[in-house]
């Protein structure tokens, strides 16, 4: 089984992993030493193979990119820390999970992404405190799982992430919006490493579902895999 | 002559050596756009057109090419190059980007499959390289692949395809077409040598 695995440290180097086995051999690099060399020799050599198709690009595309530079803000330099860099910060939700199922969240009087329920304005400690809650939880496809917390009421629904897969560095995950149609509908939601595990969607629609999928650092307007959980607020 | 050495950042002195890549992309982590400037005009044509051979629209191409570029200019701040070169990142970025893009659009319109494998000879990468001699070693060194290995590689590597569809497009098993890319890219490494 192992050297199934690592085989396909080829095929991930090219991209050409389907998405769950990329995330699975993703998974597999963290125990595989020789495998993250492996990979680091394919990536230098897979990029001399695009290299080798260099055009001249036009001088407009040029302009375009130093203008949008001019303002962008540059990410705040990541700060090592001792250890389990790509370790996600856990929070203890199952206690979170277990009231938010109740309704009786307020009652607990518990501790949300760091905020104190009680007479705190906190847009994600009102939609748990809603009548109308909604809750859903699913498998996330690669690992860990997502739970939806929804009030129609409110047009307000907060995501709860648990165990999901670390990503590199340069990836995060990304909610989405779907509506009837499977139109997707892009929202600012990123979760990295670093974010808490509670994160509020705006969804107005109550019929919109919520799905995640993994995306470049700073996000896409359009996902670019299949879904890897897709959740309905109802 | 003692001229007093010039701090690295002023590295375009006449009669300085320039900067490397690497350097250039430490400058640009810190916010320097002249350095950013310097990345742009030594890695778009790269750019551009690997994201052109993988997309093929020459404008969708260059949207994939902002994107990666504005990446970079956002993530030089994270560059570490202990961890790898500015240009493998770049064509790294550049690459997944194309990818997901081919694949987002396939999954929503299956359709230009067959006609893309057509209207490319599997060797078209060949014809496509510049004359730069990068480009000349990298054909030498894919020519001197089998010719699954050499597909399995390309059609992944240059169309886009996951190794079940490039298995799909050669009528092979999909688990020897994963192994051809392996050995294919244990070859061509090897054949290219430490070049970064």
């Amino acid at each position: 089984m192992s050297t199934d695995v690592h085989i396909s440290a080829g095929a991930y180097a090219l991209n050409a992993l389907p998405s769950a086995e990329a995330q699975q051999f993703w998974s597999h690099l963290d125990d595989c030493e020789l495998c993250r060399e492996e990979v680091a020799g394919f990536t230098v050599t897979a990029a001399a193979l695009g290299r080798s198709v260099a055009v001249s690009p036009s001088a407009s595309l040029k302009q375009r990119v130093l203008a949008a530079v001019a303002v962008t803000r540059q990410l705040p330099p990541l700060v090592p820390r001792a250890e389990n860099v790509r370790t996600l910060r856990r929070r203890p939700w199952p206690q979170l999970l277990a009231a938010a199922a109740a309704v009786t969240l307020v009652a607990v009087g518990g501790v949300v992404a760091g905020v104190v329920l009680d007479d705190d304005p906190d847009p994600v400690a009102e939609v748990l405190a809603a009548d109308d809650l909604h809750r859903r939880t699913a498998p996330v496809n690669g690992g860990g799982s997502m739970t939806l917390i929804s009030s129609v009421e409110l047009g307000r629904a907060v995501v709860l992430t648990e165990d999901l897969p670390p990503l590199p560095e340069d990836e995060v995950y990304q909610l989405w919006l779907l509506d009837e149609q499977d139109k997707v509908h892009a929202t600012d939601v990123l979760i990295g490493s670093e974010s808490p595990g509670a994160v509020l969607v705006p969804t107005e629609d109550p019929d919109y579902r919520v799905a995640i999928t993994r995306e470049p650092v700073g996000g896409s307007r359009q996902p670019s895999m299949e879904p890897l959980a897709v959740l309905e607020q109802t | 002559m003692s001229r007093e050495p010039l701090p690295r950042r002023l590295g375009l002195v006449p009669g300085e050596q320039e900067p490397s890549l690497d350097e250039l992309l430490v400058d640009v982590g810190r916010g320097d756009e002249k350095a950013f400037e310097q990345v742009y005009d030594q890695l778009a044509p790269a750019v551009v057109g690997l994201a052109r051979r993988v997309v093929r629209d020459p404008a969708r191409a260059e949207e994939i090419a902002q994107e990666v570029f504005l990446s970079v200019w956002r993530q030089a701040t994270r560059f570490e190059p202990a961890k790898g070169s500015a240009r493998t990142w770049l064509m790294t970025l550049t690459h997944r980007r194309a990818v997901d893009v081919v694949r987002s659009a396939a999954a929503s319109t299956r359709r230009d499959t067959a006609a893309a494998a057509e209207d490319v000879p599997y060797d078209s990468v060949s014809e496509q390289a510049t004359a730069r001699i990068e480009g000349q070693q990298v054909r030498q060194c894919l020519g001197a692949l089998t010719e699954l290995q050499r597909e399995a590689v390309t059609l992944a590597y240059f169309e886009g395809y996951t190794y079940p569809e490039v298995a799909t497009l050669l009528q092979a098993n999909v688990s020897t077409v994963k192994t051809r890319m392996r050995d294919g890219l244990i070859r061509l490494r090897d054949c290219l040598g430490g070049a970064r």
